[in-house]
């Protein structure tokens, strides 16, 4: 028989071929429509750490797959039972995918919540602060249950900021995508702040060290002596009283006939104090910082 | 041309990739030995015919640049195949600013190249450098777990449409809302048990690291 047929489908062989493959193709349907009716339902909720069941239909054996986040579990399941899930499968929030294979494969899948709060991350900066900065001082609060999922919608988390006896800020704030935060100026005194988030019975504490801001309103004295002259700061202090720590610089300079020559020193026990080699009147000018002080004029006498 | 030729690519299974790329290995590391015992044998043989060496040269070059192409062809596909976009304009209360966009778009990126390797050969090494804290320790514990019952989960053509909604004032975490979908599979062996192209939000904690980004936290979630 020769294959130089009009069309192909006019050849016997291919006819067979052709009916043949219809065949098949007929099988392969029955058999999914027969898998088909095996079926498997999800879990409609589940939460962290909790026990949940999927159900089947159908009977005979059947693999059951649970893939999910921190978990990949294959087991042999009886049709038409339930398929008890364990809660230390389903620790992680997340998207879950059940899958029951026998001839073919179905799927389901469903979320895992996460359980209620059970500890909370707390990021406080700076751990020390000047007085008195604007917006200085932020905290930021994420809640989480004990398996470590982020707790999307925990409510409000309060704040509170203390320093001293003085209170700074109480506030609740309500969290948007498991975050809430704030943002405040520093107080006025210098010491320990005490900032604390707190959700239902869990708080989380952190300090914040509050110091003194720049020198405020320098005032110089001095003498004369046989070798130059001594000047000295009084206590050294903020805008706002505190006295500024010590260590901190002072620049002072001595303007003469001869020229400018600037001593820095740093603040010992809340002053700081220089010897300067000058001859005749002499003009002494004192910073720290942007702060600037008071002018000394001393005499070429003295 | 390029759309139907990466199709054809992405068509082909991974593991079958990975045998021909080791084939182009294969191909290029002999090249170079037959080049170099080549130049080695030329010493001798000054007064050989210049055409025969020419030819020898040139067959030598075409296999070498046929051998690299089949290297290029073959790369694992799951590096060119994550799409990032990310959006940064209603981050807050901290501006994103440029720098930090690049290296988190950079950082989240490699992020899901190295999940992809991780979970499709359960290579446990591949979530060190981006995940840390619980990301790292549910991403594990699915190798773990995974290697345990025989199965392998792949994520193809990944397309993530991320959009930065909360930026610490301090810039020590981020919030990224990832829309990402792509075509998950899921192999028992090497039996394809699951295959479906899903679309998946997830919600990724970011913190800068010593020179880089790492997600601390990646939650699937039913939605925004």
């Amino acid at each position: 028989m020769s294959w130089s047929t009009n069309t192909v489908w006019a050849n016997r062989r291919m006819r067979l071929l052709f009916h043949a493959c219809l065949g098949i193709a007929a099988t392969v349907g029955l058999t999914s429509g027969m898998c088909a009716a095996q079926d498997l339902r999800a879990p409609s909720a589940a939460t962290a750490g909790e026990n949940a069941t999927a159900s089947t239909t159908g009977s005979g054996k059947a693999t059951f797959y649970l893939a999910g986040p921190g978990v990949s579990n294959k087991s042999e399941v009886s049709l038409g039972n339930e398929i008890p899930l364990r809660g230390q499968d389903l620790r992680d929030a997340g998207q879950y995918f059940a899958i029951l294979c026998s001839d073919s494969c179905h799927s389901a899948s469903f979320y895992v919540t996460p359980a209620k709060p059970a500890s909370l991350a707390f990021l406080v900066h700076p751990s020390r602060v000047p007085v008195a900065a604007n917006d200085a001082v932020s905290g930021v609060a994420l809640a989480f249950d004990q398996f470590g999922n982020l707790v999307l919608d925990p409510g409000t988390i309060g704040f509170q900021l203390t320093a001293g006896k003085a209170s700074l800020l109480s506030r609740a704030v309500t969290a948007h995508d498991g975050i809430a935060w704030f943002r405040i100026t520093s107080g006025k005194s210098a010491g320990p702040m005490q900032v604390v988030a707190s959700i239902g019975d869990l708080s989380a504490r952190r300090n914040v060290q509050e110091v003194a801001s720049d020198p405020c309103n320098l005032r110089i004295t001095g003498q004369r002596t046989k070798d130059g002259l001594v000047v000295q700061t009084e206590p050294v202090h903020d805008c706002a009283g505190n006295p500024v720590p010590d260590g901190t610089i002072v620049s002072f300079t001595a303007t003469d006939a001869s020229g400018k020559s600037t001593v820095d020193a740093p603040i010992k026990r809340g002053i700081a104090r220089a010897e300067i080699a000058a001859s005749g009147p002499v003009v002494v000018s004192v910073a720290s910082g942007v702060a600037m002080g008071n002018e000394l004029r001393i005499g070429g006498g003295q | 041309m390029t759309a139907l030729t990466t199709v054809h690519i992405t068509m082909i299974p991974t593991s079958l990739l990975t045998a021909m790329n080791t084939i182009a290995v294969a191909m290029i590391t002999t090249v170079a030995v037959t080049v170099g015992s080549a130049r080695r044998r030329r010493v001798p043989s000054i007064g050989s015919s210049i055409r025969s060496r020419g030819t020898s040269r040139a067959t030598s070059r075409t296999m070498a640049l046929l051998a690299l192409s089949f290297f290029f062809f073959c790369a694992p596909r799951s590096n060119a195949a994550v799409n990032v976009d990310l959006n940064v304009t209603h981050a807050g209360p901290r501006t994103v600013e440029s720098l930090t966009e690049r290296g988190i778009l950079r950082d989240y990126r490699i992020a899901w190249i190295s999940l992809a390797h991780a979970l499709e050969f359960n290579a446990l090494d591949a979530l060190s450098g981006p995940f840390v804290a619980t990301a790292k320790e549910s991403l594990a514990d699915t190798v773990t777990s995974q290697r345990r019952s025989g199965l392998s989960t792949r994520y193809l053509n990944q397309n993530h449409k991320v959009e930065a909604v909360y930026y610490a004032p301090e810039g020590d975490v981020i919030e990224l809302h990832d829309a990402a979908d792509y075509q998950l599979q899921i192999l028992d062996g090497g039996k394809l048990i699951h295959d479906e192209h899903v679309v998946m939000h997830y919600v990724v904690l970011m913190t800068p690291a010593a020179d880089h980004w790492v997600v601390r936290q990646l939650q699937a979630v039913p939605q925004f």
